[in-house]
């Protein structure tokens, strides 16, 4: 059925056609032919619509994606099939994305506030007005030398808000999307030099999974969900996976072995154990490229056996020993980290200990092991031109409550698509110190919606979505090639007779300008450019761009690969780009011994760990707290479930299918408390308490309690908040999970833990008590 | 295997309570024909005062019936689709027909009964009972054509509609007897033998409804699966007060009681018999249509 | 042999199915379906005891059956089996009476609140016609779906479906859904609901 179907004609017609066309020359292995001419059509009228390929950046996965217009109505994304990473799937949360451009309740002009701090009253103004006073606050800042009281809170990274803050000489910066993965950060790049290797499971046989839940969410998401899902069935690898939980990467493994929390680092010891002694690690690896012998490695672990691993953990020392074996000998193997690993204050231990089972059996920069990232290189040869937030480990500040502690001064408090006020741990801390005038004098959000921390803002800007801007950015490279993606406008004002005189891609340059964000919105770039020009002196002369399209243009002017391949147009007829030079992707480590071309060792034995007073080798820590639990005492975990994520909350479709996020409780256990399925408890931990439904389950240890994040908000907007209201949009009359509400926000109870080596927070070891109401 | 149902969609009402009306009200008329025509079809003289009385409920109430079908079509509008646009098929192809034709023969048949015209009278009662039977018929085969409605899907459901027709039918002529004659007549005196009679065919009627409910039941709980969670439903679930004690209990059982005991031969008693005999019906309508809708498909 | 005449399957690996509702979104923005009713979905059903437990993924869609009662019973012929054997609503036709609702053993049809019409899923014949595949295949993640010509041996339905072992949901009901279903539990099909204390 592949074979018959359009013609030519029709083909060309369609503009995505140019796309896919290209797309052939570029060409991996791995894209079924079936798939390669895709295009839309109009329900309705039957029409081609008019296809743009572009960037997903609703999580760090960075899916190629296709928008579809009909007319000049943004009417559905669907996945690119030419993108090497997503190969044309795409997750829930992408494909509701028109449901974050469209949303009848988005954030659409410049407010600042009248009535007192939170009291939800505004006034319009003008962006003339906003450019003045943020101007003015920063120029005066910097003037006065204390630019240090200006607090950065960016929920995204932008590399033109990047330039800006590093132009104007900022130092409060506070990361969202560094800050959880810090700890796994600071363990890779004390052993590897680089923060965080990409895992080739398409092509191992044994996988073990610590803490990730990849078929729901991961910072590549769809590209390794695809990637296990192919290996596992059309391949007979085998995927095994602990967690507290049943994730649903859990329940679609081979084996879960359910685990009590923050125990993984003794399971991977004891596991590291048994390939050790019974001299199944490789020996050549650990010799030549790790700065460990083996003999040391014995020693160490030789504490460390399955029999305590299992009383420690809970999972069976039979287990530990059967598994060992396999993912020694059954190769290529690889040992997956998530942040079920990474969110405890033992996290960084813990995350040492798993990536020792892959240096045992020597799986980096082999096929189906661990790799290092590759990015696309300028012409200076240097990969750092696209910043690229996982390169960067300057994190100053670690959440809005570290000010308070740390006493900061501060002036103006910029939050960009963050929203402190919901998702910090003891969020409602957070929310007090943001509210109180003294604190924090001037408080200016700048997001799609009023959120949480918006409704205590002096000043709220309208974001524009991703869907209406430009960005260049590097996609997790997971076939070892350099991926450069284009996240271009796809929100149109044009008139529909328009866009079909002119209906290929081709033509696309021809109806630019008219594609621009919904009301007054502003790209963040775009405002940063413009604080520039009115900044001016080395602040401007350091963003010397018109705007945002501009700037990606001279960007990408400076890859001189890109260039050879038709620069910037190429990029904009196919949404991203891979450097054809190194097309086929290589391993650094062959396999043959001679032919290493690694330079550096791992190290598995850590002189900075050493001298800062901590173990130097992987070592099991645990916390004393948790030994002794009552029987209604529990660690409280949170997850990312598919159908949250940032730009879902207000989304119609997420919240229609998850819009309760009840508390999963071991059904044993629960029986013993005398819980029943959907009776009511109160949770409480040392910052807060939450009432919520209990879902009663096989699914989860019985030490564990668990609960999807995301859910409870009291701002956003009415979907959000599960209630039915009138707009132009007609599904919203027809919300109809108002009784059923919305869920709660489990950061009330997380306490504000780190782990003390890295800093990184450990988001998932709050003990809680339950009692039922 | 032990399951639980993690995540699954809310599944719209098919039918509903306007359906079970309208099986309710196509059933008391087709009920009310039957009786009437036993005088004038079958010379049943002690019927005779029925005649009348019988045609023009059966009349009334099978035009007042469509209104809750087109209540519950999501376009009323266009039903005339369904007369332009057939689908033999299609039991409610079906009820087009017969919705037409039985009122149509309704009149036709009053028509001469009023004036006097006997051999008329008898030939368009004839024809009639064809039709009052396949006008509530018809309604047990729209039910049964839903296969995967355990409660539905047999072949004793237009019978069984037909039984409990005549049962509701025979019920609410006695309370329309009575309130005619205490009301209307000229004399203002009931007919206390035809009553008397009514209750008596009453009774057996409710035997034979009952036998017939019993088999269904009986069948029902030793068949599939889904056939037995809808016994568990009727006799111990959440539909068990409605069909135990509404329906059967207070629908039949009591008043077959109040019928067939010597000692209760009273007006009054055949009043409240008669009543809960109308009532019960209506929760059998009740409890097949929702009932049969309870229990999830998928 | 090639057979000219089409006749189109859908076939959903449940090995690859993550359960992640991408079909089922994908499906609402592309046919436009409002909140509350659903053309696809995805049943999730738990099994066992902990920690011998385990949990299913379902997805659903209609079968598009070659012995359609929904087509049986419609009244005014507004549910159409195309020669293909997708089955369609002609949705100026439908009176709404619902009577294909209490039929179809699999509850894939509801009514649209809006337009007052029996819907359902009938594999996105707008884009097949115009040589696409459903919106809900492109957008699988996993490519845990699969459609195409049964007809057609050379199609990868075809081929995938001649070497695995398939199954449909209730065989019994005489319908012969061609929706298809590799690694399909009994016990997720026939778990239901279970009420709410
Ligand atoms: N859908 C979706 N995807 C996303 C995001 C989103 O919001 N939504 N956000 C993105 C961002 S910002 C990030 S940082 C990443 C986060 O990605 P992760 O940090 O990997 O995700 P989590 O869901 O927090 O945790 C993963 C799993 O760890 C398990 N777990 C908890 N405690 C333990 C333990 O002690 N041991 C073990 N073995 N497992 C445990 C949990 O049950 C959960 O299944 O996801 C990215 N992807
Ligand atoms: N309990 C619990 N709490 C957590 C976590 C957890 O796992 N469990 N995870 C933590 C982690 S890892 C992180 S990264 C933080 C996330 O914390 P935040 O960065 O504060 O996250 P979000 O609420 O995801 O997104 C912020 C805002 O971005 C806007 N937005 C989303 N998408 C877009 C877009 O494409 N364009 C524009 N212009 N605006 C958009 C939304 O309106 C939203 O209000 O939360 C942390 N909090
Ligand atoms: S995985 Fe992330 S980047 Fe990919 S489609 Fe989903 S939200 Fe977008
Ligand atoms: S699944 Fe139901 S609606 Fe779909 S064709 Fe079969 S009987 Fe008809
Ligand atoms: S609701 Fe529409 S499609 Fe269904 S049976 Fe009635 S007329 Fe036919
Ligand atoms: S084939 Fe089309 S109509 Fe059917 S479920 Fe998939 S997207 Fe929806
Ligand atoms: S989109 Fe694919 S993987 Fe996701 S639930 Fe549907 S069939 Fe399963
Ligand atoms: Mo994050």
């Amino acid at each position: 059925m592949s074979k018959i179907g359009i013609s030519r004609r029709r083909f060309i017609k369609t503009g995505l056609g140019c796309v896919a066309a290209a797309a052939t020359s570029i060409g991996t292995a791995q894209i079924p032919a079936a798939d390669k001419k895709t295009m839309g059509v109009s329900r309705t009228s039957l029409k081609s619509l008019y296809a743009i390929p572009t960037t997903c950046e609703q999580c760090p996965a960075g899916c190629g994606i296709i928008a579809y217009l009909d007319g000049e109505r943004l009417v559905q994304i669907l996945g690119n099939p030419s993108h090497p990473n997503n190969q044309g799937g795409i997750c829930t949360k992408g494909l509701a994305g028109i449901n974050l451009v469209n949303d009848p309740e988005r954030l659409l002009y410049p407010m600042k506030r009248i009535g007192p701090r939170g009291s939800d009253s505004w006034t319009r103004i003008t962006w003339d007005e906003v450019y003045f006073t943020l101007g003015t606050r920063i120029k005066e800042m910097i003037r006065d030398g204390r630019i240090s009281e200006l607090v950065v809170d960016k929920g995204q990274n932008d590399s033109l808000l990047d330039r800006f803050i590093t132009a104007i000489g900022s130092i409060h910066i506070i990361n969202r999307p560094a800050l959880k993965n810090l700890t796994r950060d600071t363990a890779f790049t004390a052993m590897i030099k680089s923060p965080l290797l990409f895992e080739d499971v398409g092509r191992s046989r044994t996988i073990l999974n610590f803490g990730a839940n990849p078929y729901s969410n991961h910072d590549q998401f769809i590209g390794i969900a695809r990637r296990l899902v192919r290996a596992r069935i059309e391949k007979g690898a085998r995927l095994i996976t602990f967690d507290v939980r049943m994730s649903e990467t859990a329940a679609k493994s081979d084996s879960w072995h359910p685990i009590k929390a923050r125990t993984d680092g003794i399971v991977a010891l004891a596991m590291a154990k048994v390939i050790v002694e019974k001299e199944l690690a490789d020996k050549n690896f650990l010799d030549h490229n790790t700065n460990c012998p083996i003999s040391k490695i014995k020693h160490h672990l030789s504490p460390y056996t399955p029999e305590l691993a299992e009383r420690e953990s809970g999972v069976k020392a039979v287990d530990i020993e059967r598994l060992a074996i396999e993912f020694a000998t059954r190769k290529p193997s690889v040992a997956i980290i998530g942040g079920g690993v990474s969110d405890h204050e033992n996290g960084l231990q813990n995350i040492r200990c798993i990536a020792l089972l892959n240096w045992l059996v020597g799986n980096l920069e082999k096929e189906g092991g661990l790799f290092f990232p590759r990015f696309p290189l300028n012409h200076q040869g240097k990969p750092s031109l696209l910043s690229d937030s996982r390169l960067e480990l300057s994190h100053a500040v670690k959440g809005a409550m570290e000010l308070q502690e740390i006493d900061t001064q501060i002036d103006t408090y910029f939050a960009y698509l963050s929203n402190p006020a919901y998702n910090d741990p003891d969020c409602e801390s957070s929310a007090r110190f943001l509210k109180d005038e003294k604190s924090v004098p001037f408080l200016v959000v700048m997001d799609t919606h009023l959120t949480e921390t918006a409704m205590m803002a002096d000043m709220v800007l309208p974001a524009a979505t991703y869907l209406e801007g430009w960005s260049i950015s590097s996609a997790p490279s997971l076939d070892k090639v350099p991926i450069l993606n284009l996240r271009q406008p796809v929100v149109s004002i044009l008139s529909t007779a328009k866009v079909l005189r002119f209906p290929t891609f081709d033509s696309g340059k021809l109806l630019e300008p008219t594609f621009q964000p919904l009301g007054e919105s502003r790209e963040i770039g775009n405002l940063c450019l413009e604080l520039a020009r009115r900044i001016g002196g080395s602040v401007l002369a350091s963003l010397p761009f018109e705007n945002t399209q501009d700037y990606v243009t001279k960007i990408t002017s400076s890859i001189p690969g890109l260039k050879k391949q038709g620069g910037f147009k190429t990029l904009k007829r196919q949404g991203f780009w891979t450097d054809k030079t190194l097309k086929k992707g290589y391993y650094l480590n062959s396999g043959k011994k001679s032919t290493s071309n690694m330079t550096q060792k791992v190290k598995i034995y850590s002189d900075t760990l050493k001298h800062n007073g901590h173990p130097p080798l992987p070592e099991y820590q645990p916390v004393a707290s948790h030994k002794e639990m009552n029987s209604n005492e529990f660690i409280f975990t949170t997850f990312k479930s598919n159908l949250t994520a940032r730009g879902a909350s207000n989304s119609k479709w997420a919240r229609e299918i998850l819009h309760e996020n009840r508390l999963w409780v071991n059904k044993k256990k629960a029986d013993r408390l005398g819980i029943k399925n959907g009776d009511k408890v109160r949770v409480i931990s040392p910052v807060g308490t939450l009432i919520t439904r209990v879902l009663t389950t096989s699914r989860i240890h019985p030490r564990s309690v668990a609960m999807a994040e995301g859910l409870g908000h009291t701002a956003i907007g009415n979907v959000a908040k599960a209630r039915r209201f009138k707009s132009k949009d007609q599904d919203t009359n027809l919300i109809w999970w108002s009784k059923e509400g919305n869920g709660v926000n489990p950061n009330k109870i997380i306490e504000r833990r780190i782990d003390p080596i890295s800093g990184g927070q450990a988001l998932k070891d709050t003990k809680v008590l339950i009692e039922k109401i | 295997m032990d399951t639980q149902v993690i995540y699954n969609i809310i599944h719209q009402e098919a039918f509903g309570l306007n359906i079970a009306i309208y099986f309710y009200l196509t059933g008391l008329s087709a009920g009310s024909f039957i009786l009437s025509t036993l005088a004038f079809g079958f010379g049943m003289k002690q019927y005779k005062p029925l005649g009348k009385v019988g045609v023009v409920l059966a009349t009334m109430l099978l035009i007042i019936a469509p209104f809750f079908l087109l209540i519950h079509i999501g376009m009323p509008y266009r039903a005339w689709n369904l007369f332009v646009y057939l689908n033999f098929a299609s039991p409610i192809t079906w009820g087009t027909f017969l919705l037409v034709l039985y009122p149509i023969n309704c009149l036709i048949y009053g028509y001469f009964m009023f004036k006097g015209n006997m051999r008329l009278t008898r030939i368009f009662g004839f024809i009639g009972i064809p039709l009052a039977i396949s006008v509530h018929g018809y309604t047990g085969f729209i039910l049964a054509f839903g296969k995967a409605r355990a409660l539905w899907n047999t072949a004793l459901m237009p019978i069984l509609f037909l039984v409990s027709a005549i049962v509701s039918g025979i019920a609410l002529m006695i309370l329309v007897c009575i309130i005619k004659d205490r009301f209307f007549s000229k004399e203002k005196k009931i007919d206390l033998t035809l009553i008397f009679n009514l209750g008596k065919l009453l009774a057996w009627m409710i035997i034979f409804d009952l036998f017939l409910v019993g088999s269904d039941l009986i069948v029902l709980s030793i068949s599939h699966s889904d056939a037995q969670a809808v016994a568990h439903l009727l006799l111990l679930g959440k539909f068990s007060p409605l069909f135990l004690i509404v329906e059967n209990l207070l629908g039949k059982i009591v008043p077959f009681i109040l019928l067939v005991v010597p000692k209760f031969r009273r007006l009054t008693t055949i009043v409240v018999a008669s009543i809960l005999v109308v009532i019960g019906i209506f929760f059998m309508r009740y409890v097949v249509v929702v009932g049969g809708e309870f229990i999830p498909l998928i | 042999m090639r057979n000219k005449v089409k006749r189109y399957a859908m076939l959903f690996d449940l090995r690859k199915c993550i359960g992640c509702n991408a079909c089922a979104v994908a499906c609402k923005s592309e046919n436009n379906v409002p909140l509350g009713v659903w053309r696809s979905w995805v049943k999730k059903v738990e099994k066992g005891h902990y920690p011998h437990s385990k949990e299913f993924f379902l997805p659903i869609v209609c079968n598009n059956c070659e012995n359609p009662i929904c087509v049986t019973v419609c009244p005014v012929g507004a549910s159409i089996k195309r020669s293909d054997g997708i089955i369609y609503i002609d949705p100026h036709r439908c009176i709404g009476c619902r009577y294909c609702m209490a039929a179809c053993p699999y509850g894939v049809r509801y009514i649209n609140p809006k337009l007052n019409i029996a819907e359902k899923c009938y594999w996105c014949h707008h884009r097949v016609d115009a040589g696409l595949k459903p919106a809900c295949v492109l957008a699988c993640p996993t490519g845990a779906i699969m459609f195409g010509d049964l007809n057609d041996p050379e199609s990868d339905i075809s081929k995938t479906m001649a070497k695995n072992a398939v199954q449909v949901i209730k065989p019994e009901m005489g319908t012969k859904p061609h929706t298809f279903y590799i690694d399909l539990d009994i016990d997720t099909v026939e778990a239901k609901q279970m009420e709410e204390e």
